[in-house]
C-alpha cells in the first residue's frame, strides 16, 4: 500500500492546504446531522419508561461526554507523537485540541449536573464518575495554563506534550468508573458488540448526534490546526502563496 | 402544530431546554472563538508579507 499521501499530510503546507478543505466539508452536514437528531430526540422519540422526558438530555450529554474523552486521547497521542518523533505538526494538533476538549468537557459536566438534579435530587455528587470527569476538565486547563507559560513554543509543546501523556491514565478510569466501582451514575448506554441498554428508537439519534459531534470537532480542529500552523510557521517561505 | 406540552415535557422542559441551549451555546462559541484565531494569525501572516515586501524594495531602491 502507497503510504506517500499519508506521510505528505506531515508537512504544514499539505497539512494547510488540506484542513481548509476539508473543514466545510465536516462543519454544514455536522450542523445539518445535529438540527436532525436533536428534532427526533426533542420532539420524535418516546418518553423514557422510568425518567419521562428528562432523559431527553442524554442526546447532547453523551456526545459531549463521548467527545471530551476522545478529544483528550487524539490531544495525548498527538503530543506523544510530538515528543517522541519531534513532528512539529503533531504538537500543533495537540495544542488544536485543548479548546474544544475543554468546552466539551465544561458541556458534559454541566448537562450532567442539570440532567442529575430531577433524578438524583442534586446538582452534583462526588461519584467515582463525575469527580474523574471533574479531573479531566483540570488536565485540560492546566494543559492551557502550562502552554502559556512559556515564551518559547518549542518548551511549550514539550512540557505540555508531558502533561497531556501523564494525564491520559485517567481515560480509562473515567471510562470504567461505572464498572469498577459503586456509582450513582448509570452505565452504559452504548454498546457496539453487545446489545445497548437503550430501546432501539432512541439509539439512532444518539449515534446521529455522535457523529455529529465528532465531524463537528473535525471542523473545529481543521480551524485551529490552520492557526497553530500558521503561529509557528510565521517566517516560512511557502506562507507568502497561502496567505495572499 | 406542535402543542406546549411538547415543549413543556411535564416538569421536565427547564432541565431539557436549558441542556440543549447550553450545548448550543458552547459549539458556537467553538465555531467563532477557534475561527476567529484563524482570522487573526491570517491577519498577522499578511501584515507580516507586506513589512518583508516593504523592506525589500527599499533596499532595491537604496542600491539602485
Amino acid at each position: 500500500m502507497n503510504w506517500v499521501w499519508f506521510h505528505k499530510l506531515a508537512s504544514p503546507p499539505t497539512a494547510y492546504a488540506f484542513a481548509r478543505t476539508l473543514r466545510p466539508w465536516l462543519l454544514w452536514p455536522s450542523l445539518s446531522m445535529m438540527l436532525w437528531a436533536g428534532y427526533a430526540a426533542l420532539f420524535v422519540v418516546p418518553p423514557d419508561y422510568q425518567q419521562l422526558d428528562a432523559y431527553r438530555i442524554i442526546f447532547v450529554h453523551v456526545p459531549a461526554a463521548s467527545l471530551s474523552l476522545m478529544v483528550y486521547s487524539i490531544m495525548a497521542i498527538a503530543a506523544g507523537i510530538g515528543l517522541i518523533w519531534r513532528m512539529k505538526l503533531a504538537h500543533a494538533v495537540a495544542a488544536a485540541c485543548v479548546l474544544p476538549g475543554s468546552v466539551f468537557t465544561v458541556l458534559a459536566l454541566v448537562t450532567g449536573a442539570i440532567w442529575g438534579k430531577p433524578m438524583w435530587g442534586a446538582w452534583w455528587a462526588w461519584d467515582p464518575r463525575l469527580t474523574t470527569e471533574l479531573i479531566l476538565l483540570f488536565l485540560y486547563l492546566g494543559y492551557m495554563a502550562l502552554r502559556a507559560s512559556f515564551d518559547d513554543i518549542g518548551r511549550a509543546d514539550r512540557a505540555a506534550a508531558v502533561l497531556a501523556l501523564v494525564g491520559l491514565v485517567n481515560i480509562p478510569i473515567i471510562k470504567y468508573s461505572v464498572v469498577w466501582w459503586n456509582s450513582l451514575h448509570q452505565g452504559k448506554t452504548l454498546s457496539i458488540w453487545g446489545k445497548s441498554s437503550i430501546d432501539p428508537s432512541m439509539v439512532m439519534p444518539l449515534l446521529v448526534m455522535l457523529l455529529a459531534f465528532v465531524m463537528f470537532f473535525g471542523a473545529i480542529l481543521c480551524d485551529g490546526l490552520c492557526a497553530q500552523i500558521l503561529r509557528r510557521e510565521r517566517h516560512a517561505q511557502w506562507l507568502t502563496k497561502q496567505v495572499q | 402544530m406542535m402543542s406546549t406540552a411538547a415543549f413543556q415535557m411535564g416538569k421536565y422542559g427547564i432541565y431539557v431546554w436549558s441542556c440543549y441551549g447550553l450545548t448550543m451555546v458552547g459549539l458556537v462559541f467553538l465555531i467563532f472563538v477557534v475561527r476567529r484565531q484563524w482570522q487573526i494569525e491570517l491577519r498577522h501572516a499578511k501584515r507580516r508579507m507586506q513589512i518583508m515586501e516593504q523592506q525589500q524594495t527599499s533596499v532595491s531602491d537604496v542600491h539602485t
